[in-house]
């Protein structure tokens, strides 16, 4: 045992050197979760500007902006970027920083090994954008990856994909995989073990159980995709032959082995927004959340069912009618609990007295937006309709109004409202409400013409077209959406910078909130709460605040 | 005070610093970064994660080294604010949740037959005026399963074709029932003017939705279409079915029964029945 005399106060005087050591080697789930997100948005940045490289080439028809080949890096790394290395890190930061001041412990149960996690998450990413510039290899091919964000067999194999660009998306991804699975085993043992005294299971606040749910379904699903890289780097690198057709292989094999992990992925990444979500409306709504027991219990739903619907990925390949039809079945299943969220939502605004407060703003946006996304999941799932519009626009803008209007709308509303907790300093509601309607605005011009221009028979991933398809006018506008979303983001950057500098003190419980993390100071100590916590309801700090009418009289 | 006491009695501990997962992820990354560049990347990367990896250990092992913060911040006290919040209270155990009141599920079924009615009325009389026919309206809406229908001129989608009314027919009753559900279910939840929402915005929103999408979805389909008289007709159906479920007797919902009650059994000494006879 040693006595170190750390404390935020002091660690803000230390001398800029001694403050960027502190935060290499800490080992503090804060600091961590904090370094996940910033290093998220900082991906994201990079993968936005991929996304508006392709949108100007594809903003009127024959242009040339960028090559071919260019542009198929482009949507390969914007697609990896997006999924591995904007939407991973940042849920996996919010429940570092956030599932142990919820849970009321002091750090996860393993905190070097989260950590470690870390490390691997961010050096696999770098090593992954290193393909720019050591894609190319002895061969003088290639240079970042080009094979899309799913890696397709064959086109992956050591024929067809020359030079070290795949081998770089296998390792990058690799690297990362490991961190996520660490941090996933993390997060189980810390809920599992380590809540404070009073809250059991069905005392955890909803944001922990959607994040245990979340982490089991990381521990399940990344070990496949680990272990079917490994498969094709043996392929690649010593004339294995998993994925290669000609020698005996099965490039199916690779598809069902990608999408066993990648269609629990979007559920990973989509299971943080419900939990961002079912924390912000019912503060902002001041009512209680409506239905948490059948909350949970969809949110066990969705981990359950979305591990056996990934062949829905694949209808157009040609499997059999019976296949074909079981997964349709299970794949429209999964609405079921996602549509009891929904209205579960719903009910909680019904009657409430709603503050339009940012964070509200951009739930609200999710609500709109996930629902048109999960509608046109249910038309995708119909086996029929996915054959015609397999592979195009349509595809595109489904998924962008479940990842983008969805998780990422659900990322600025969490930023918004935990952002006071993190700095202490409340960011600005007039800024944030430009950021908001200017993104809200950007996103639906862009990715709802989408669904038109799929329609029409846009394939994705063309990087041009002729000038007689009729799809001119839609790709102009969805272009011109992004500038609007352009102009959203930078008026959040505006917004964080100029808040950290001189926002307005927040205090412990800017909202009013009713979890134990606004019980402790902004920003939170690194020994979190002075006494352990103990908790009698799911809203302790309800209970704290209105003796005379505690929830633990009704749980 | 009675915090300090206690944090007196247990002291915060911390794990310390490290610098051994850095370390050993770099070395990780190098050695998988190895595979694509040289066998001496692999090896640098070898060693950074076995040193990583022992620093790692002898923080660990075979106790983990913590140390005890300075423990100089301290939340604001959380005040009591007593009386601050209404309480709508169903019983003296139970928090009330709105809607305590709703329409019975057989208004809006019924509701839904009236509306059905008056829409059929409406576009019935559309038919009449716009195509001098009465089976006009009928073949358009069978037009919406029957790919055949698209493909018809005006003088076809006029005359009588007895598959186009069974299936006009069942389309109707059954997106008539279900709708006046949906009705029934609504209305209660509507702040106020249950009437305007039944017959103005919510057939504004389907007729709107139609509109935008039927190009898309049919758009044989769209080009038969009278929307004036489309647009009087969900009214129609909206105004009647409306006017049908906001009439009925509301009846209470039953969030505070027991489970027991809820199932419908009756039966002297079940903890928690509503004792009616005694009152």
């Amino acid at each position: 045992m040693t006595t170190a005399p750390e404390s935020p106060r002091l660690a803000l005087k230390a001398p800029p050197l001694s403050r960027l050591h502190e935060w290499v080697v800490t080992v503090d789930h804060k600091k961590l979760g904090l370094m996940y997100i910033t290093s998220g948005l900082l991906f994201f940045i990079i993968g936005g500007l991929e996304a508006t490289m392709m949108r100007w080439q594809l903003a009127w028809s024959d242009m040339g902006v960028v090559m071919p080949d260019e542009f198929n890096r482009l949507f390969t790394m914007h697609g990896t970027t997006m999924v591995f290395l904007v939407g991973m890190p940042i849920l996996l930061g919010s429940a570092n920083y956030l599932v142990p001041l919820m849970i009321g412990t002091r750090d996860l149960a393993f905190p070097r090994l989260n950590a470690f996690g870390f490390w691997l998450f961010l050096f696999g990413g770098l090593l992954l954008y290193f393909s720019y510039f050591g894609g190319q290899g002895l061969y003088g091919m290639g240079s970042a990856p080009d094979v899309g964000w799913f890696a397709y067999a064959p086109l992956t194999e050591r024929t067809f994909s020359r030079g070290h660009s795949t081998d770089y998306w296998i390792l990058g991804l690799l690297v990362s995989g490991f961190g996520s699975i660490a941090t996933g085993i993390n997060l189980v043992a810390t809920i599992l073990c380590m809540r404070c005294k009073g809250m059991s299971l069905m005392k955890m606040p909803i944001f922990v159980w959607i994040m245990l749910i979340d982490a089991i379904l990381v521990v399940i699903a990344m070990p496949p995709l680990a272990a079917s890289q490994v498969m094709l780097l043996f392929d690649r690198s010593l004339g294995a032959h998993f994925f290669d057709v000609q020698g005996g292989g099965s490039a199916v094999l690779w598809q069902n082995l990608f999408w066993f992990f990648g269609h629990p992925e979007v559920y990973i990444l989509i299971l943080p927004a419900f939990a961002f979500v079912s924390e912000i409306i019912p503060v902002f709504c001041r009512k209680v959340l409506f239905g948490y027991p059948l909350m949970v219990a969809a949110t066990v739903a969705i981990g359950f069912i979305s591990l056996g619907v990934w062949v829905h990925h694949m209808f157009a390949v040609g499997l059999s009618p019976a296949v074909n039809t079981a997964f349709m079945a299970s794949t429209m299943l999964i609405a079921v609990p996602t549509g009891i969220k929904m209205f579960n939502w719903v009910a909680t605004m019904y009657g409430g007295k709603i503050r339009l407060h940012t964070p509200m703003l951009f739930s609200l946006g999710f609500l709109v937006q996930f629902l048109f996304g999960g509608l046109t999941g249910i038309m995708l799932a119909v086996v029929p309709f996915d054959w015609q519009v397999s592979d195009s626009y349509f595809v595109v803008g489904h998924f962008h109004y479940v990842l983008f209007g969805g998780l990422v709308f659900t990322i600025f509303a969490a930023i918004y409202y935990w952002f006071p907790k993190v700095s202490g300093k409340m960011l600005s509601e007039r800024i944030g409400k430009w950021h908001f309607w200017t993104l809200f605005i950007g996103f639906n011009l862009t990715f709802a013409p989408m669904h038109v221009s799929g329609m029409l028979g846009m394939p994705r991933r063309i990087y041009t077209y002729h000038a007689d398809r009729g799809w001119e006018i839609w790709n102009l506008i969805s272009s011109i959406g992004v500038l609007f979303q352009i102009i959203g983001v930078l008026f959040f950057a505006w917004n964080l910078l100029r808040s950290l500098k001189k926002g307005k003190p927040a205090g412990d419980d800017p909202w009013d909130a009713w979890t134990l993390e606004w019980s402790t100071p902004s920003p939170p100590p690194a020994w979190n709460f002075d006494v352990d916590p103990e908790v009698r309801s799911r809203r302790p700090l309800w209970d704290k605040k209105h003796p005379e009418d505690p929830d633990w009289k009704y749980e | 005070m009675d915090q300090q006491h206690q944090s007196e009695q247990h002291p915060v501990e911390l794990p310390c610093p490290c610098a051994g997962p850095l370390i050993a992820a770099f070395g990780v990354t190098f050695m998988f970064a190895g595979i694509v560049t040289t066998w001496s990347v692999a090896i640098v990367g070898l060693s950074f994660a076995l040193a990583g990896a022992v620093h790692w250990w002898r923080e660990v092992l075979p106790d983990p080294r913590e140390y005890e913060p300075v423990i100089d911040t301290h939340p604001d006290a959380i005040e009591a604010r007593i009386g601050q919040v209404g309480r709508l209270m169903a019983q003296p155990t139970h928090r009330a949740r709105i809607p305590l009141e709703i329409h019975p599920y057989s208004a809006g079924v019924v509701g839904g037959i009236i509306g059905g009615v008056a829409m059929a009325v409406v576009a019935l009389i559309g038919s009449l005026a716009s195509h001098g026919s009465l089976w006009y309206a009928v073949n358009v809406l069978a037009g919406t399963i029957l790919p055949s229908i698209g493909d018809m001129d005006q003088t076809a989608l006029s005359a009588f074709h007895g598959g186009a009314l069974a299936v006009g027919l069942g389309i109707h009753i059954v997106m008539s029932l279900f709708i006046g559900l949906v009705y029934g279910v609504i209305m209660p939840l509507v702040p106020r003017w249950p009437l305007f929402w039944a017959a103005i915005i919510m057939p504004a929103i389907w007729c709107g939705l139609t509109l935008a999408s039927l190009s898309v979805i049919n758009p044989a389909l769209e080009m038969h279409i009278e929307w004036g008289w489309f647009i009087g007709a969900q009214v129609a159906f909206g105004l009647a079915c409306g006017a049908w479920i906001v009439k009925s007797e509301k009846i209470s919902t039953m969030q505070n029964w027991s489970y027991l009650e809820r199932l419908g059994m009756d039966s002297p000494g079940v903890p928690g029945m509503q004792a009616e006879d005694e009152s």
